[in-house]
């Protein structure tokens, strides 16, 4: 493994501080299954993505980890365990969409070690990203090796440049439930919904989000459903460990006598971003979503853009969004 | 950099001197000379090097041991009660649940974590629990049976 | 003539009472393995010993202009740095085709450049980033067919062609057959690379003594010819080459070739002057270990109404990559499937071994069988389909029968084939299959399901008996006895995690009468134990058995004639069970075991007693131009049934269960038996729905365990064991070889479940979601 020095953060401010005057050299870790696994054993850099030699830990930062439950929402600690979040058992009677994608992720080993902050803010599983050999747009080289190679499990919706997909399950669901995210930096505390938080190729291919270098991702706050609200997830994967989402939906819909109200459909795994369907949230406005919810999904086939090995991949994301529908009413 | 850490492993406290980037699988194996923990990927994709950390299995290869001064980390060279055997490792021995037995330190010591919440998992409740753990030679067949068996003969050991 | 005629056959034993054959007795080592403390490869240490690392090429085909390693040899920490440059060309493995370090040109990404030993991984990864090559790039060729073509850049400029070698077989009149069928039915098939996976990464330890001898630690299956391939790879002599296998953590055929990081080790290791250990990574593991050798098949089945298989001819195209390893030899066994599984009166088989700048690919369990199996067996259910004829009954009328020599020339002595169909369909519930195909899951609850289910099934005949792939196939053991009556089998044979020494101790305790924990096998170490082929082609219970029983007879015999002498009995007369030797009439009171081995020591004239052996099975090389001849002196057969259910809008393939009947002869061990055959399904469930080694314009693209993916627990089926005991009359105590036969029938069985949920027939393998999703809407 490349070698670098880790530093224990004490408080939120102790970390911004670091990462404020170490510069574009240090990263921020918590918990380390994608950055000290994924980054530093595999060697993956490039001129847009240098080593990094310092991380500073922010898991001892006693105010990042634990849930705090309110009437109106929960708030967590973004270096809060997978393992931790998912076994909550009033995380999973408020935000079962929340807790079903965690469960998904990874493995049992990897839930007990990675965090939330981790899970929403890691690097893209490209397989051309993470191959030593291929300098992509996205680790500062200058070509996208999936647009002429292997994509069967590259972006089929926005894709531009560079054709990730976003790799979170927690993001996914997050999204669904309309979470937002309390971000620290040298500039003082702001909160970010998670419609604003993550960000396509086109405005910075070397980034997946709007976090600076100096900031950390503090805590997540969810708000409670609204009465009548249900949800669900789905996650495909043809392996049913360790795998990421080759297409993940999230559903959480507010309905009355069966008639789609509110709510959102999110799909894991298709986009650079977790991927807001709103054409499909469209097609449910004031419909009866269970007789909908077939004719609904198949919008999403006019949003989707697939290249040249990955057509299957809207189909798949076709079937899902109706099955999840389905399961979040039944 | 190299730094002094205080570990405290099978019960017993250790000072290394390390440099901050070493996996906790890099300590045990080069520094306290528990090999019995092994390098299956180093990258958390197979569970062979599963240790409990506060009795919860983690993957050794990611863990840095700096973050884990004051835990209480169990390997496999400290499963057994002295000379004898925990009944996990004596139904694995018995019932063929060890092939190759390169993935079997990690199986053990997450089925360990598994028993020890719950002494007497359904097979669906194993299965689940044993999922990161790749194993080359059984087809799992034989590592469920032998889980079974030692929640069936267990006075678990505390 | 077979050596175990001067014997008494093992098989007569079998009805003693106190038989420990057949018990599920826990594996030597199995509380070692339990504890952690057996000790792997990864585990060794030397005092002084160093860390080995390989600089790999950087592109797939190119001359070498220039390697500058002076940064790298500056590096503090760094003890030797070598090149091709510094090393003599000596050509070694299979093919004669590869050097350890590459000098003029490499031929793939995985050729050899440069080698560092450093005082650890860190430095020694840095040293290689320091290393500059300088390449002049050629065109390279991925695609097998266009490696034949005319013009086509050469692999090997020292070769007229990319075309290693062509294998032409037939029997019957295959031309004439197709016209005289009554129906006929062909396809295309893609198999992809594999790869073995062992959970324990290759490794390998190499230290020189002053003497100049090497020692070499090494996860290699065949220490022997190691030796030899070392010997030419690095010019010294065989007798100095000492070879130890450590513990081994899964090799499944990939150490049946040496590898260019072996002899590496060493020339670190000489360089140096100190121990080198290299332990590859775990991309390294899949970006520079062998693979099971893609395929492109064309094969034409043919029937007559009556439902009489009638013919098969089947051309193959194989990728061998840039050199050639064992891997080349796997037509063998591939046409072996295609000619003889199932009663075949006329048959071809035509295969073609290319050269290309891909990776190169090797021996892998199985050895062919798995591709051949899939083509053969889901071709078997196309014809029957065609036929009209029920999948179970179309094999039961045509499967292989005991004591019959098929057209290839293979001498089946005992065979179950028919009894591992019929219990694989009844313990599957075949009589279900109507009510159940293409169902949804549960019809009542939910119309509108898209999950549909399928049963199907598939048969394998794999060597049972060795395989006489080399010009022997023997292996050698000797049987001490001291005088407290611990027995000490040394035995020729290679224990990879399989559990065949326990076999073999088993096998010596009941030739001995003592018992199972009497019993000690030392089979680690080329300067003790005698020569073995190696192990490969599910051989070692058979042959090691064999000679292990030879061995044992051997000591038994000097035994009993020693206590017959004194007491002036026949030593016939006389027999030892329990460690108690005894007159077979009770004239003579019982001598324990022990002691009279010690009465043989202790006195004058006195002699210590070794038992020796030495079984080389009664087969032939095939004919060098027909590939016909007996080449195993038994078969074993199996038959596995699988349930599965298939969502036809995502093309997700859930396998709900896999019974598996498989005719082993007799098993030695029934526990480890099932955990040859329970390993084999879950590689053969990888290989059918999850597993590919995606190799693309020469790159592994997905080096890690995360994509590429071997099944977990949660993507196992139920598996029934079923364990079919035919008593084969050569086999030690019957015994047939079972190491490979469970992975070969599940992806064809898997394939027509598939077919039978959702009428869909897929020829690509691994059968993932996008094809079935592929193939779905294609037949729309």
């Amino acid at each position: 493994m490349k070698a670098f020095e880790l530093y224990d953060a004490a408080t939120v401010q102790d970390a911004v501080s670091m990462l404020s005057k170490f510069g574009p050299a240090a990263k921020v870790v918590a918990g380390g299954s994608d950055l000290v696994a994924g980054v530093m054993k595999d060697w993956i850099h490039g001129k847009g993505m240098p080593y990094p030699e310092k991380l500073i830990d922010v898991t001892t930062i006693p105010e990042m980890v634990g849930i705090k439950l309110a009437s109106d929402s929960a708030t967590i600690g973004a270096a809060t365990t997978l393992s931790a979040i998912a076994e909550s058992p009033q995380m999973q009677k408020g935000w079962r969409v929340l807790t079903d994608s965690l469960f998904s992720v990874a493995s049992p080993e990897i839930r007990n070690l990675g965090t939330l902050g981790g899970n929403i803010n890691q690097r893209p599983r490209c397989w051309f990203f993470r191959g030593e050999k291929f300098s992509c747009y996205k680790k500062g080289g200058d070509f996208c090796f999936a647009v002429t190679g292997d994509n069967r499990y590259n972006a089929i919706i926005g894709g531009e440049l560079c054709y990730i997909v976003h790799p979170s399950d927690a993001a996914t669901a997050l999204l669904a439930l309309n979470a937002s995210a309390t971000i620290a930096g040298t500039g003082g505390t702001r909160t970010v919904q998670f419609d604003n938080y993550f960000t396509g190729p086109r405005e910075d291919v070397l980034r997946e989000n709007i976090l600076k270098p100096d900031e950390v991702m503090v805590n997540v706050t969810i708000p409670r459903l609204a009465p009548n609200t249900k949800t669900a997830w789905t996650k495909l994967k043809f392996r049913q460990v360790y795998d990421f989402a080759l297409v993940s939906v999230a559903v959480v819909a507010t309905q009355e006598n069966g008639v789609w109200k509110d709510g959102r459909v999110v799909l894991g795994g298709v986009a650079p971003v977790p991927y807001r369907a709103k054409v499909v949230e469209q097609a449910l406005a004031g419909k009866n979503i269970k007789e909908n919810a077939k004719a609904a999904a198949a919008a999403i086939k006019t949003v989707a853009r697939p290249m040249s090995a990955n057509a299957y991949k809207v189909d798949v994301a076709t079937a899902l969004i109706e099955k999840t529908l389905l399961d979040a009413i039944a | 950099m190299k730094q002094v850490l205080h570990l405290r492993v099978n019960g017993q406290d250790h000072a290394v001197y390390v440099p901050a980037h070493k996996t906790l699988l890099e300590v045990l194996r080069e520094d306290l000379n528990l090999t019995g923990t092994k390098h299956g990927c180093e990258l958390g994709e197979c569970g062979a090097c599963a240790v409990l950390v506060d009795g919860e299995p983690v993957l050794a290869c990611l863990a840095l041991p700096i973050e884990l001064q004051g835990r209480e980390i169990t390997t496999i060279e400290g499963l057994a009660d002295g000379a004898t055997p925990h009944p996990l490792q004596t139904a694995f021995a018995e019932l063929g649940a060890a092939q190759c037995g390169y993935c079997t330190p990690g199986v053990l010591m997450t089925a360990k974590a598994l028993l020890d919440h719950n002494p007497h998992p359904s097979r669906e409740e194993i299965r689940h629990a044993l999922a990161g753990n790749l194993c080359r030679c059984t087809g799992y067949a034989k590592i469920y049976e032998a889980v079974e068996r030692a929640a069936e003969n267990a006075k678990m050991p505390k | 003539m077979s050596q175990l005629a001067n014997f008494q056959s093992p098989i007569s034993n079998l009805q003693s009472p106190t038989s420990i054959i057949g018990q599920r007795i826990p594996k030597l080592d199995a509380m070692d393995k339990a504890t952690g403390r057996a000790e792997y490869g990864h585990d060794a240490r030397l005092p002084g010993m160093l860390v080995g690392k390989i600089l790999y090429a950087r592109v797939p085909h190119a001359r070498i202009v220039s390697i500058d390693v002076s940064r790298a040899r500056k590096l503090p920490g760094v003890k030797a740095v070598i090149t091709g440059a510094d090393n003599p060309a000596r050509k070694f493995g299979y093919g004669m085709d590869n050097t350890p370090l590459k000098h003029d040109k490499v031929r793939c990404y995985r050729d050899e450049v440069a080698a560092v030993a450093a005082i650890d991984e860190d430095t020694a990864e840095e040293a290689l980033d320091l290393i500059q090559v300088e390449y002049a790039e050629l065109p390279a060729i991925f695609d097998p067919a266009a490696a034949l073509a005319e013009g086509a850049p050469l692999i090997h400029e020292d070769k007229k062609s990319n075309l290693f070698t062509r294998y032409n077989y037939s029997h019957g009149e295959p031309a004439r057959a197709f016209d005289s069928a009554d129906v006929v039915v062909e396809d295309d098939y893609a198999l992809p690379y594999v790869t073995h996976s062992a959970m324990e990464t290759s490794f390998c330890l190499a230290a020189f003594d002053l003497q100049g001898r090497l020692t070499l630690w090494s996860t290699t299956q065949i220490p022997f010819l190691l030796q030899r391939d070392l010997s030419e790879a690095l010019g010294i002599p065989g007798r100095d080459i000492r070879v130890i296998q450590p513990a081994i953590g899964g090799a499944f055929g990939r150490g049946l070739d040496v590898y260019p990081f072996e002899p590496i080790a060493a020339l670190l290791a000489k360089a140096s002057g100190k121990p080198v250990r290299v332990a590859f990574t775990r991309d390294e593991e899949f970006m520079a270990s062998a693979t099971r050798q893609p395929a492109r098949v064309h094969i034409r089945s043919a029937a007559k109404r009556d439902g009489t298989l009638w013919a098969r001819d089947a051309r193959l195209l194989l990728d061998a990559g840039a050199y050639i390893s064992w891997g080349a030899v796997t037509p063998l066994v591939m046409m072996e499937t295609v000619a003889s599984l199932h009663r075949v009166p006329h048959a071809r088989f035509d295969a073609d071994v290319v050269y290309t700048n891909n990776p190169p690919t090797g021996a892998m369990r199985g050895y062919g069988n798995p591709q051949s199996t899939f083509f053969v067996e889901t071709q078997m259910d196309v014809l029957a389909e065609k036929l009209g004829i029920d999948p179970v009954e179309f094999r039961l009328l045509n499967a292989n029968r005991p004591n019959e020599e098929t057209p290839q020339g293979l001498k089946i002595t005992s065979c179950g084939l028919r009894e591992c169909i019929t219990e694989a369909a009844e313990r599957i519930g075949w009589e279900r299959r109507s009510q159940v195909t293409g169902k949804p899951q549960s019809p009542i609850s939910n119309l509108q399901s898209p999950i549909r289910r399928g049963i199907g099934i598939a048969c394998t005949i794999n060597v049972g008996g060795g395989a006489r792939i080399y010009r022997s196939d023997g292996c050698g053991a000797t049987v001490k006895v001291d005088d407290f009556g611990r027995v000490t089998l040394v035995t020729g044979s290679t224990e990879i995690g399989q559990g065949s020494e326990t076999a073999l101790a088993q096998i010596v305790a009941e030739a001995l009468g003592v018992r199972v924990e009497d019993v000690a096998v030392i089979n680690s170490d080329t300067s003790i134990k005698p020569w073995d082929v190696g192990t490969h082609a599910s051989r070692t219970t058979f042959i090691a058995g064999n000679a292990a029983w030879i061995a044992a007879q051997d000591a038994r015999r000097q035994i009993l004639e020693s206590v017959a002498q004194g007491f002036k009995v026949s030593p016939d007369s006389l027999d030892i069970r329990d460690r108690m030797i005894f007159a077979k009439d009770d004239s003579i009171k019982p001598v324990a075991f022990d002691r009279a081995v010690r009465a043989m020591h202790y006195r004058e004239g006195g002699v210590v007693v070794i038992g020796n052996g030495w079984y080389d099975p009664p087969t032939k090389l095939v004919d060098k131009d027909t590939y016909k001849g007996n080449i195993s002196a038994a078969y074993g057969f199996g038959a596995q049934a699988v349930e599965v259910e298939v969502d036809v809008e995502t093309g997700k393939v859930r396998v709900l269960k896999i019974v598996a009947a498989h005719d082993v002869g007799r098993a030695i061990n029934p526990m480890y038996v099932e955990g040859q055959i329970e390993g084999g399904i879950q590689m053969g469930v990888g290989y059918a729905l999850t597993e590919e080694l995606q190799v693309r314009d020469g790159r592994v693209l997905n080096p890690t365990f995360l994509d590429y993916r071997v099944p977990t627990a949660l993507d196992m089926p139920q598996i029934e064991t079923v364990i079919v005991e035919t008593a084969d009359p050569e086999g030690p105590f019957g015994a047939k070889g079972v190491g490979e036969m469970g992975v070969t029938p599940t992806a064809p069985a898997i394939a027509n479940a598939i077919y039978d949920a959702i009428g869909v027939r897929l020829t690509r393998l691994p059968m993932t979601g996008e094809r079935v999703l592929k193939a779905i809407r294609e037949k729309k």
